[in-house]
């Protein structure tokens, strides 16, 4: 009758193993099946100030709540710049036309030349095809350039003493707490990639309440990321 | 019979389990602030206060929640300094004995170290003010996601600063940990601290 009993500090160390074993494979679960995605945060964007295409002062605040992507080009950027423009053209486009998961996209590129004037700009915004569309152009003067572009987003440009630029033609994906969640280093990433990251980020701002906000942090935990 | 403890294990480790997932999701410390995890680096900054240098360095060893202000703000300024040390007071003795609280003038020109700190200490021992030349407070800010600007209104007071009131909280180790947004009420940012205290 008594050997018919468990032997208790067995049967416990059985349940410590299952349950190891069971947290083990949720984890392993949650890694590699990646039931959730999300986009890494990465570091705070930087704030700045700056002025638009009719002269008007813009500011990373008024871009709060909004998912934007940041590019950065001379306003005369002549063949190098064609395959990123298409890309924000397209993406424009598409984000006029359509919010994302009902969450607003901007596209932003920053000016490297110093202090352009508004009609540059908005020169800049008719010719490569800002036009109707979420892309604008903005610019500054040049420390503030330096410390929004070179110090900030850490993108890396430099004018030549023949007025000829150098620059990393870097996308930054800000979201809209303002927090960098992908840069996109190493040439112009297509529209699809673009989009996806976009939407990802746009659903977790929108689903990350209560139970849900648990498996986005776990997704962040476990690297559940796109790519 | 070892069929009938393996049984007994697995049917105890799915009590168990299933009392660990329901505390946990119903005890579950849960932020009200944007948490970042794992935190973020923090950039590294050093200012002057009426104390002398106060900057990253001087903050490491305690939680610390950086804001960006000025002591001519009307509104947004007094009332975020106000909640804070609401917050701090009602997160308890912990949170306004080791949490640090510091406004980084987003107005150099008229904000010098000691009126700074006049101003921060009507809200508690725990707040201290901080400037710099405006080229810094503008590396500064950018680096930490805050734009400002001096605005076109004018009032009796002089002219105003538009600027973000988004709040930085900072570990012990001098990383950025959680983000408050200006609408952040004060019972929400004493759980937060609560939280990170380890209640």
């Amino acid at each position: 009758m008594v050997s018919r009993l468990p032997s208790w500090p067995r049967v416990l160390s059985l349940a410590a193993a299952s349950l190891a074993a069971a947290l083990l494979l949720v984890s392993f679960g949650f890694a590699t099946l990646k039931p959730v995605r999300v986009v890494p945060r990465q570091e705070l964007a930087p704030g700045w100030v700056l002025h638009g295409p009719d002269g008007e002062r813009v500011s990373s605040e008024e871009l709060r709540g909004r998912i934007v992507l940041y590019t950065f080009s001379p306003l005369d950027c002549g063949a190098r710049c064609v395959p990123m423009d298409s890309v924000l053209r397209e993406l424009g486009r598409r984000l006029s036309s359509d919010p994302v998961d009902g969450v607003h996209a901007s596209l932003v590129t920053i000016a490297l030349d110093p202090d352009p004037t508004a009609e540059r700009l908005a020169d800049a915004g008719e010719r490569r095809g800002a036009v109707g569309t979420e892309w604008r152009f903005v610019g500054g003067e040049a420390a503030a350039l330096e410390r929004t572009v070179r110090a900030g987003f850490r993108v890396w440009y430099e004018e030549g003493p023949d007025g000829s630029w150098r620059f990393d033609p870097a996308f930054v994906l800000v979201d809209g707490t303002g927090l960098v969640r992908e840069r996109y280093r190493f040439g112009v990433p297509p529209v699809s990639y673009l989009l996806e990251d976009i939407r990802l980020i746009a659903r977790e701002a929108r689903a990350s309440g209560g139970f849900a906000r648990l498996a986005y942090e776990a997704a962040h935990l476990f690297g559940c990321f796109p790519r | 019979m070892r069929m009938g403890r393996a049984w007994i294990a697995v049917a105890f480790s799915f009590v168990l389990t299933s009392v660990a997932a329901y505390s946990l999701l119903r005890e579950r410390p849960s932020f009200h602030g944007m948490l970042l995890e794992p935190p973020l680096p923090a950039r590294e900054f050093t200012l002057e206060s009426a104390a002398g240098p106060l900057g990253t360095a001087q903050l490491r060893g305690s939680h610390a929640v950086l804001f960006f202000g000025y002591t001519s703000c009307p509104d947004v300024c007094p009332t975020t300094l106000a909640r804070l040390a609401a917050a701090l007071r009602q997160a308890g003795p912990r949170a306004e004995r080791g949490v640090r609280v510091v406004m980084v003038s987003v107005d150099p020109q008229r904000d010098t170290a000691a009126r700074l700190a006049a101003y921060t200490s009507a809200f508690g021992p725990q707040f201290q003010g901080a400037t710099g030349t405006p080229e810094e407070i503008a590396r500064v800010a950018s680096a930490y996601g805050v734009a400002y600007m001096r605005s076109d209104v004018e009032t009796a007071a002089g002219y105003l600063v538009d600027h973000t009131s988004t709040l930085v909280v900072l570990d012990p180790q001098g990383r950025m940990r959680l983000l408050w947004s200006p609408v952040t009420t004060v019972d929400e940012m004493a759980s937060d601290l609560r939280i990170l205290l380890g209640r």
